[in-house]
């Protein structure tokens, strides 16, 4: 990478480079496997997911009860789609699912799904790794995929279509 | 491949048809009935543009694709490719309008496209149609295919409103006043002369009914929309096999009472009645509703007939 590339973008006026939406139907979205999670009786997903603490909670935490984790409770829908971010489903694929499953329209749930692929990527509850045309699950393998976590929601802008 | 996809999905926005693929999805729109624009995007980066203007008189459709070909030259030399423009392409030389020839034309940049020029004397509609895509050899068959199914206005008195799988017939003179297409939920409110409609459609039937029957919640959900009304429901009658939910009234309250008063006195029709029809269609696991409001019995016949025309599954 040049130097010029680490610029950010208002100096450069280089736009960052952002994926196509077919790149974007070929990722894999996968969990954070840090989080935990179970479904409640009402079909619900609840989350368990570890805060991060600072140096300053840490220090904190000697004189104030913290809790260690917090709690986050996903639909019926997003628990569906939580339960196929195994790193094995393509962004498409799961479009499938979701499409036979709820009887939605192609674009219906591309768009759904987008969005709320973008708002658990924000919270870094799950990655998108690129897969190659070619590639076949290869990337879950890749440590080196999970770095994409942020690339994921700059990607899902992208698709923001007016509907 | 192109090829073997089916034209089976119809797409009508403002008056204008046309069959598509049916995996290919209404993407981007703007404008109005007079002047506007609508993009079908398909897989492999293939899509429909149509942009048409109400003129008046007989406009130069020479100068309507001098204006379009030096937009495209204008776009090609900032993206620094090669553009390549020719009329009268030979995949698009069958191609029929009304049965008369269109202008077409093909080009070709980084990528290509292939498109239709002419003017309507009935609806005084300027079309420029066109679809474009990547390199490939099946484009212009495509083309061909897509671009003989464009109507530019409606053959009957009523127009197709269709998008998202959501088609239905109103009065060809009625107009788009607002819509929401949102995913989950579109809605179309229409105007027409001394009378309103309203067609709207709820995905995800499956979860919101967990809690409740479809008549409570289509109460719920059209209660905004009928709270000026002293409307009575009733739960009878069959519509498209599923059992459906009526309801009607008179606007209330002191204005709608004055106003009514008025009409009377000048021997006018009162156009306050509001007729509405709502419905379960589990097959597509949907929730549908239609809205009338306008002179009784011109109000009850417009819901009925346009819940009838909606493809619920």
């Amino acid at each position: 990478m040049s130097l010029i590339d680490r610029l950010p973008s208002w100096i450069t006026g280089r736009r960052r480079a952002t994926a196509s939406r077919e790149e974007v139907l070929r990722a894999l979205p996968l969990r954070n496997p840090n989080v935990q999670y179970e479904r409640n009786e009402q079909g619900e997903m609840v989350l368990s997911v570890p805060l991060a603490k600072g140096r300053v909670i840490k220090g904190l935490k000697w004189f104030l009860p913290a809790p260690d984790r917090k709690q986050i409770v996903l639909d019926e829908i997003g628990a569906d789609i939580w339960e196929l971010c195994d790193g094995t489903n393509t962004v498409e694929g799961i479009r499938r699912r979701l499409s036979e499953k709820y009887r939605l329209e192609r674009r219906e749930a591309e768009a759904s799904l987008m969005e709320y692929l973008r708002m658990l990527a924000k919270r870094s509850l799950v990655v998108a790794m690129g897969q190659s045309p070619g590639e076949q699950g290869s990337a879950v393998a890749n440590p080196q995929a999970q770095r994409t976590s942020k690339a994921k929601a700059s990607v899902s802008k992208k698709q923001g279509r007016r509907r | 491949m192109l090829n073997t996809e089916r034209c089976s999905s119809i797409i009508g926005w403002h008056g204008i048809t046309v069959s598509v693929p049916e995996e290919w999805s209404f993407s981007v729109y703007s404008g109005d009935a007079k002047a506007g624009y609508f993009r079908v995007d398909g897989a492999d980066d293939v899509a429909l543009e149509v942009k048409w203007s109400e003129e008046k008189g007989i406009p130069s459709l020479r100068r309507v694709l001098n204006d379009f070909q030096k937009r495209l030259r204008k776009s090609s030399r900032t993206a620094h490719v090669e553009m390549e423009f020719r009329e009268k392409p030979r995949p698009l030389a069958p191609l029929r309008v009304h049965g008369h020839i269109p202008i077409t034309f093909g080009w070709r940049t980084d990528r290509q496209g292939y498109g239709a020029l002419w003017h309507c004397k009935e609806c005084r509609r300027v079309m420029l149609v066109q679809v474009a895509g990547r390199h490939q050899q099946e484009l212009g068959q495509l083309a061909l295919r897509i671009l003989s199914t464009v109507r530019d206005h409606p053959a009957g008195p009523e127009a197709i409103w269709s998008v998202y799988d959501f088609t239905f017939r109103a009065p060809k003179e009625m107009t788009l006043e607002k819509h929401q297409l949102k995913s989950g939920y579109l809605a179309f409110e229409l105007k027409g002369r001394g009378v309103g409609l309203v067609v709207e459609r709820w995905g995800l039937a499956n979860i919101v009914l967990k809690r409740d029957t479809p008549s409570g919640w289509l109460s719920g959900a059209l209660y905004p929309r009928l709270k000026a009304y002293a409307y009575r429901k009733e739960e009878k009658g069959d519509l498209h096999g599923h059992p459906c939910v009526r309801f009607s009234g008179r606007r209330s309250g002191v204005k709608a009472l004055a106003n009514r008063l008025v009409r009377t006195v000048s021997f006018r029709q009162h156009r306050d009645y509001v007729s509405g029809l709502g419905w379960h269609c589990p097959e597509s696991n949907r929730l549908f509703a239609v809205l009338a409001v306008g002179a009784m019995e011109r109000a009850d016949a417009l819901c009925a007939g346009v819940a009838e025309s909606v493809a619920c599954h």
